[in-house]
Parts: structure tokens; sequence; C-alpha cells
């Protein structure tokens, strides 16, 4: 008697049948959630400074529902750090180019000291200020919904979300040198929620991540 | 008549009022990034979250050692 491949009854078939399976970017989560569950966890890694994270398993956020699963977590491109990562190490030869010029000399004694303390300090706060906006900007993306979830200057909180069902176009462009170097670039989709357009910006493998989208939009018409 | 060493002496303790006055509102933005960083935890458990809350914590203690050692020393 002939099995259907996809009806694998024995162990040896369903041995088979998951070594040469194509995984699914998108399963939706009407059906197949035990299916995904255990992908998940196969895919999922622990890298907690990774641009992009596929089926992540050990994030979460606020807003996320029970039966919401994440499929995709995006951060910026890590090279994006160099910029405030260049301006610490600057700012932090601030003090000693300020006494080479003997800017130091004008002041009484113990000032310079508390000037040389307060300037390392404002460096720390940039470049925390510079680290954490880089590393708690991200951009979900679930089998209900692309959210993205901002924090400006550590002062404003921005959080935006849509279903993929209004998902209405995907694009993505990557340019620069650093962009082609590193493979990141903007992800652009154009969606019938409150919020119009969604930038995923600066992010790792645009291709892939609009990939993905495009599978949604797919799978959802 | 003018003295010079008075009004010396006037000019830096009124920078030195200056300077805690600015380290105090440092202060103020240190705690403040504290309340954000707790703010940006619970919304996001991407795994950092108690190292994120230690370096706010410890930004706080460096911006209260500043200000005592500027309220000594100045």
């Amino acid at each position: 008697m002939l099995k259907s491949i996809d009806d694998p009854t024995s162990k040896r078939d369903r041995a088979w049948y998951n070594r040469f399976r194509m995984p699914d970017v998108f399963v939706s989560p009407n059906n197949g959630s035990q299916k995904n569950n255990s992908q998940a966890a196969s895919m999922g890694h622990r890298n907690i400074f990774s641009a992009f994270n596929l089926y992540p398993t050990d994030i979460d956020f606020e807003t996320r529902e029970n039966n919401e699963k994440i499929i995709l977590m995006l951060r910026q491109h890590p090279i994006i750090n160099i910029k405030w990562i260049v301006v610490s190490v600057i700012l932090l030869t601030g003090p000693t180019l300020l006494n080479v010029f003997g800017f130091f000399n004008i002041f009484p004694l113990g000032y310079p000291l508390i000037i040389c303390l307060t300037w390392y300090l404002l460096t720390c706060a940039y470049a925390l200020e510079g680290f954490l906006s880089w590393y708690f900007n991200v951009y979900f993306v679930t089998t209900m919904r692309i959210v993205d979830i901002n924090f400006h200057n550590l002062v404003n909180k921005k959080v935006s979300d849509a279903e993929v069902t209004k998902i209405q176009d995907v694009s993505y462009t990557s340019s620069g040198f650093l962009g082609a170097m590193f493979n990141f670039g903007n992800v652009f989709i154009q969606t019938a929620a409150d919020v119009q357009e969604f930038r995923f910006l600066s992010v790792p493998n645009p291709d892939k991540v609009a990939k993905i989208l495009d599978d949604f939009m797919v799978k959802e018409k | 008549m003018v003295n010079i060493f008075t009004d010396s002496l006037n000019i830096w303790i009124l920078i030195k009022v200056l300077a805690l006055v600015l380290l105090g509102i440092y202060l103020v933005f240190a705690f403040v990034v504290i309340r954000q960083v707790k703010l940006m935890t619970d919304t996001l458990h991407i795994g950092f979250e108690t190292s994120a809350k230690m370096l706010s914590y410890i930004h706080l203690a460096l911006a209260i050692l500043v200000f005592l050692t500027a309220l000594v020393i100045l």
C-alpha cells in the first residue's frame, strides 16, 4: 500500500519526512501550530545582540497575544553603532586634549577634576543612549501583525502595528557602500492600516525580510 | 573701593553653585534614564533586561559620585 508523503505514519517515514521537508517561512495561526512550535524551537537561538532573529524562542513584547507567534525580530544592523562608538572614543580624548592646550590652567584646584569627571559622565551617557536606542528599537513580524517599537532619545516611546492581512505592498532598498558591504537596507511596507507605511530602517538581509513579508501576502490572499 | 580678591572669590562661589545646579539637573536626568530603561525592559523581553538596568544604575551611581565630589572639593 502506498503512503502519501504528506501523511507519514511509520517512525521511519516521519524521520524521512522531517529530514527533507522544506521549512515553511510562515504557517497560518489557524493550522499547524504544533508544527510551528517545534520548528521555532529548532531555529531559535540566543544571540541577544543579533539584528536578524528568525523564529526567536526567548523574545517577547508587551502587547503580544497568547496565540501570537514571533516569526522575525529585527533591529538595525550592528554597523550602525559605529557612529556613536567613534564619537564616544573621540569624546574620551577630550580632557587630554584640553589639558595639552592648557585649558585647565585657568581654573583653581579641584575644578579640572570635576570638569574631567563630568565630561566622562556625559560621554558615558551618550554611549549608553546610543546603545539602548539601537538595542531597544526593534521590529517584529508575527503571525498576526507587524510591529514597530521605537524609543526616541530615551524619553519618547512609540509602538505602531498593523495586521498582516492589511499589508499591501513590500519593497526594499539597499544602497551605499556600507549597505552593499554588510548587506543591510531599508524595507518599506505599505499597509491599509492607520499607519500607512512601516519603515524597517537599516535592517540586515532586506531581501529576506521582503521575501518573508511577500509570503505573508501570498498566503493571506 | 573694589576688592579684587573678594570679587574673584565670589565668582568662583557662583561657578561652584552653578556647577552643583547643573550636576543636580544631571542627577534628575540619570533618574529619567532609569525610568526609561524600566519602560524599555517592560515593553520588550529580549534578553538584556538585567544588564540594561544595571548600566542605568551604574550611570546614576556615577552621577551621584560626581555630584558629591563637586560638593566636597569645589
